[in-house]
């Protein structure tokens, strides 16, 4: 559902687009399962061209933060929009992952 | 824009003021305990604020939330003991709570007004008056723990809390689950941090991510997130707000700020980190769920010890529940159907009496009464709320004015129906107004009169005889009825005959006059020209009235007395034409019974008013009927013989059998109805306010708690009617409202008192009246003889008459009476058969005979102006009307000559008409003797002229116009009396030659020997028509003799 923006090393960086919801977020899951079973510690997910993110969207930030924490690596999100941001910060999603508002 | 009608603001509205009510006494209790602080007050006036500042912040209220907000912040800092109640600091919080109240009643503008003012006075207050706090033991970290032992957040920083709380948050561990509370409502994790956002700061939070895998295991249907929130909004408006059940929201208790040490030995068994196993948000309390008690976990290592706080319970544990008044209402309603309903049971099982029934009806009933009375109870509420706010108006009043009054209440707890408890607030404020502007002296001046310096005014509830007494009592001024008068006088509202009758008590009631204020200076306090007027229109609308007892130095004592409630009425029924009335018992003040044979006698017109004279008192009747505008209808109940044979009687002639009477052409067709229907009359005398009158109804019923429904709007006109109910047979009755009735017919009592009076003064003129032995023998017709004729009465029975030749004689005392029928001589009707009679008997030409007469109503002093024209037939000498009665006034030597002619061929005639000698003066000052015998004088041929005393005889004598034959006169006279006229005629040699016959009813040996010594030739009783006219003749006789003047009879009997 995303495109790779780019590879390297172990480090990738996702930019999906439209919705992260009920409907698409346990394929999102499957997708970046593969991408950590692939060997990449470090994904970046730039959500700039995301308009919508549900309850279950925001789950598969959590278990990604958690698989990677596990395994050594780390998630960072990137959002240009101030609200989520805001929101990851309120849930203190910050404190565990980097979120970076994107201008 | 704010909607006044929005549920939510309407009940915001309705809770500040509520808050606001009870704000200003809290103030100033906490303001006079000064340092020594109530800490339950403080914090329950810090809790109403805050949830008022909470709800503002929600609603918008941007004004009236940082308003609030300042003040929270103040009783906050009084709370922890850096403040202390200053007056100062109380003014600066009153001022504020003004500016809230002014706020919240015009809450659509309220964002437009400018706080600053309030605001600074608030901080400046609280710096100038802070008293520095240590402030460094706030460098402390705490845990948040759970009821259960487990704790919510730990390690937060106490400052922070502290410092959320100052600014005047709430703090609250708030549970949120992603999925249930937002995705399944189709709610995005954006939509929930905008709400979140909007209505507080998340003061610490984490997710739980127990229960939550990784990458290769399914996605969670659970994501429970707990957060420390400060927030000012109230826990249910929170819940609300942030869209999660209220049970997640919960308030961690405010006390901790006032419990500084830490609380000691209570461990934190649990903590945050801990990855504990919950699997899905636990609703009743999810703070909890995170740390579940089965798992005790040790404490993080600090280097304090941590202060454990306990949260509240998101709904406080509290014995009061809101409820819509509406929902109230309708409870009310149904529970009045149920009584209806109950009353009709009761009424089919005492009719259908089964032993089954009538147990079952009977628990019906209980059951009934007592929901009744449960539900009654929640429409009431303690007068407090009302007389909270008084002692803040004293306070400022008394300032304001320079006074000092000291207010006592008393009976705050005393309960009252809702409705009436939001009528008399205005009412009330304004006595209480009075009292300190009007009442109490300056402290100068009661110095002067050798009081205290400090007024006393005395506010105090109580149940007094079903009713709630309110009374305001000051040791004041009191008020001066006289100068009341004075300033009644000058505007014009009585007139100075008015004034000088008045009693105090009358002229105190002045007050109550429309647009009477009595401030000597129009004060911005009182005085404005809504007057007590207001309060006693205002106090009557819900069924109360206001009493005044005031003396003038000693103070005065107002005393309201409302009704308990409005919905339920002890009312009397009643019925009037076909239909059944209520009438509620507080305006009934007692029921008067006239038997149908003292109607005639007891109801008096004045200015076409009728009237009950009642214990001295005239009482204005009202007959139902024409108030209301129907037909009353005779209830026929037998009561005994003698009524039930006069009632057959009216029945006759309501069938039309009626034979046309010269009396019926007088009588206007109403007056006709009204004494067909008197029977027995049935009186309520009711009561409303100050205002008496009686009201004439059909028939009287039962006493009746009634349940009193509203009309229909398309009714609201009719001013008679209070409502309606439902009787115990499913009928309807209308409730009557006895001020409307009044209003209605233009009742108006000072009239009535005035006319009182009037009649009062025309009774005392004697020379106007006549003693008159009034009797009927029918209902209709009135007859009335002159006491004066009559030499006494008995009372017989039917049997005791015996029929002789044609005439009715009366077997009695061995000998026998002749008896005279009216209607066998005048034009009336019969007297009605019966069982006894009565009989007066009249003493004529030295016989007696008796009149039967079957029912005699009583001796009126009946005016003396008679019409002689009307009535004027055998036996009657003409008609006077008393109480728009015709009375036929009986002449009764013309009755008896009609009926025994012979007595009287023996009476010696005047023959010659044109003799000049024949010419009679006669003087007499009651007119009603001066026309009778006038008229039988003219009647038996003689010229007659009447003068009405001594002076207008003398003067008409020496008039050469006249030339008389004869002097009769009364003796007691005005101006000049009889003696004094037979003096002069006796001594002027002119007339010395007149015969003088008095006429006199003081017929005393002494009298008759002074009169003789005088010169008067005769004396005659008052009244013996026949003896008078047989020395009328005796001395004309004897003058023409002297003369030699004879008639030609007389030449005869001469030479005889």
């Amino acid at each position: 559902m995303s495109e790779h923006v780019g590879i390297q090393d172990k480090n990738i960086e996702l930019n999906p687009d439209g919705k992260i919801t009920a409907a698409n977020a346990d394929e999102f899951r499957q997708e970046l399962l593969e991408l950590v079973e692939s060997g990449i510690l470090q994904i970046t997910i730039n959500l700039n061209n995301v308009d919508m993110i549900d309850s279950k969207g925001l789950a598969v930030f959590i278990v990604c933060h958690k698989t990677l924490a596990a395994k050594g690596g780390s998630l960072t999100v990137i959002s240009d929009n101030e609200e989520l941001c805001n929101l990851f910060h309120l849930m203190r999603f910050d404190e565990h992952f980097a979120v970076v508002k994107s201008e | 824009m704010i909607n006044k009608n929005d549920e939510l603001v309407a009940s915001y509205i309705e809770e500040a003021n509520e808050t606001l009510a009870d704000f200003e006494n809290d103030i100033l209790i906490i303001e006079e305990a000064g340092a020594n602080i109530d800490i339950e007050l403080v914090n329950k006036v810090f809790r109403g604020i805050h949830s008022m500042k909470g709800s503002a912040g929600f609603l918008g209220l941007v004004s009236i939330g940082s308003l609030a907000h300042e003040a929270e912040n103040v009783l906050n800092l009084i709370r922890n003991n850096e403040l202390v109640p200053t007056s100062k600091v109380a003014d600066a919080l009153l001022r504020a709570a003004d500016c809230l109240r002014g706020m919240t009643n015009n809450i659509d503008t309220s964002n437009d007004v400018d706080v600053t003012e309030f605001v600074n006075l608030l901080q400046v207050a609280t710096t100038e008056e802070s008293t520095p706090e240590v402030r460094e033991s706030l460098n402390r970290d705490v845990d948040i723990a759970l009821p259960t032992g487990g704790l919510a957040f730990v390690m937060i920083k106490e400052m922070e809390l502290v410092m959320w709380q100052k600014q005047g948050f709430d703090i609250y561990v708030v549970s949120i689950d992603f999925f249930t509370d937002i995705h399944d409502k189709n709610l995005t994790p954006i939509d929930f941090y905008k709400r979140t956002n909007q209505h507080g700061n998340v003061v610490s939070s984490y997710m739980s991510t127990a229960g939550i895998g990784e990458l290769d295991s399914e996605l969670p249907d659970s994501m429970n997130f707990v957060m420390l929130f400060a927030s000012m909004l109230a826990p249910a408006d929170l819940a609300q707000a942030i869209g999660v059940p209220e049970s997640q929201v919960s308030h961690i208790a405010t006390s901790m700020q006032t419990n500084w040490e830490p609380s000691g030995p209570k461990e934190p068994s649990g903590s945050v980190e801990s990855e504990t196993q919950t699997s899905a948000p636990v609703e009743a309390c999810p703070v909890e769920a995170i740390i579940p008690a089965s798992q005790p976990v040790s404490p993080k290592p600090k280097n304090n010890k941590p202060d454990t706080v306990i949260p509240t319970s998101s709904t406080p544990a509290s014995t009061n529940l809101r409820v819509n008044v509406k929902v109230l209402d309708r409870l009310m309603n149904l529970a009045g159907e149920l009584v209806l309903g109950r009353n009709q049971l009761l009424q089919e099982a005492s009719d259908n009496s089964s032993l089954g029934m009538e147990s079952v009806a009977n628990r019906i009933d209980q059951v009934t009464s007592e929901l009744q009375d449960a539900i009654m109870q929640t429409r009431m509420q303690a007068i407090g709320t009302v007389f909270n706010k008084f002692p803040r108006i004293v306070r400022d009043l008394s300032s304001q004015l320079g006074k000092e009054c000291e207010l006592t209440i008393d009976g705050k707890d005393v309960e009252m129906d809702k409705t009436i408890i939001e009528a008399i607030g205005d009412p009330l404020t304004h006595l209480i107004r009075n009292s300190v502007d009007h009442g109490i002296e300056d402290p100068a001046t009661r110095k002067q009169r050798r009081k205290s310096p400090s007024g006393t005014i005395k506010l105090k509830a109580y149940h007094q005889a079903g009713k709630v007494n309110i009374s305001i009592s000051d040791d004041g001024g009191g008020i001066d009825g006289e100068k009341l008068k004075e300033k009644a006088l000058e505007r014009g509202i009585i007139t100075s005959d008015q004034a000088a009758d008045m009693t105090h008590r009358e002229a105190v009631k002045l007050i109550f006059h429309p647009g009477f204020s009595m401030a000597k200076v129009v004060s911005d306090v009182s005085g404005r020209g809504v007057g007590m007027d207001v309060v006693r229109t205002n106090i009557e609308e819900i069924g109360g009235t206001v009493e005044v007892d005031t003396e003038v130095g000693v103070g005065t004592t107002i005393v309201v007395k409302l009704p308990l409630t409005l919905a339920i009425m002890p009312s009397l029924v009643l019925r009037c034409g076909q239909d059944r009335f209520a009438i509620p018992q507080v305006n009934i003040s007692e029921l008067v019974r006239i038997k149908a044979s003292n109607v005639a006698t007891t109801i008096e017109k004045i200015k076409n008013i009728e009237v009950l004279r009642l214990r001295g008192k005239l009482l204005p009747l009202v007959r139902l009927s024409n108030a209301l505008g129907i037909t009353s209808q005779f209830y026929d109940r037998k009561i005994d013989d003698l009524e039930d044979n006069q009632r057959a009687q009216i029945a006759d002639r309501r069938s039309g059998q009626e034979p046309v009477q010269a009396v019926a052409d007088l009588r206007s067709g109403q007056d006709r109805r009204e004494n067909t229907v008197a029977g027995a009359l049935n009186i309520i005398v009711v009561e409303s306010g100050h205002f008496h009158y009686g009201l004439i109804v059909d028939e009287l019923f039962d006493n009746k708690e009634i349940v009193v429904k509203p009309l229909g709007k398309h009714l609201k006109d009719c001013v008679c009617l209070a409502g309606a109910t439902i009787l115990g047979d499913g009928m309807v009755a209308l409730i009557l409202d006895v001020a409307g009735i009044a209003s209605h017919l233009n009742l108006i009592m000072p009239d009535t008192e005035q006319a009182l009076e009037d009649k009062a003064r025309a009774d005392s003129q004697d020379s106007e009246t006549q003693s008159t032995l009034v009797f009927a023998n029918d209902p209709e017709e009135f007859f009335g003889v002159p006491v004066e004729f009559i030499s006494r009465i008995e009372r017989i029975r039917a049997s005791q008459i015996d029929s002789v030749g044609g005439q009715d004689v009366l077997q009695y005392r061995g000998s026998s009476l002749p008896l005279l029928h009216l209607a066998d001589h005048a034009r009336c009707k019969p007297e009605p058969e019966a069982a006894v009679y009565n009989v007066i008997v009249f003493k004529i030409s030295g016989k007696e005979i008796g009149l039967v007469a079957s029912n005699l109503v009583d001796i009126s002093e009946l005016p003396v102006h008679i019409d002689t024209v009307t009535f004027r037939q055998t036996g009657i000498i003409g008609s006077t009307i008393q109480n728009e009665k015709a009375i036929r006034l009986i002449d009764v030597f013309e009755l008896t000559e009609a009926a025994h002619p012979e007595w009287f061929t023996q009476r010696e005639t005047t023959e010659s008409k044109e003799n000049k000698s024949n010419v009679i003066l006669f003087a007499e000052d009651s007119s009603f003797f001066r026309q009778q015998v006038t008229n039988f004088l003219q009647s038996e041929g003689y010229e007659v002229v009447a003068c009405e005393d001594g002076q207008i005889a003398w003067d008409t004598l020496q008039d050469p116009e006249h030339q008389f034959g004869l002097v009769v006169t009364d003796i007691e006279m005005p101006n000049m009396d009889g003696l004094e006229l037979a003096r002069n005629i006796k001594s002027d040699p002119m007339f010395a030659h007149l015969p003088v016959i008095a006429v006199t009813s003081l017929a005393g040996q002494d009298d008759i020997e002074k009169g003789m010594k005088i010169g008067i030739d005769d004396y005659q009783v008052k009244l013996d028509r026949d003896m008078l006219l047989a020395a009328i003749a005796k001395h004309l006789k004897a003058a023409r003799l002297k003369s030699g003047v004879l008639t030609n009879s007389e030449k005869h009997q001469i030479r005889n």
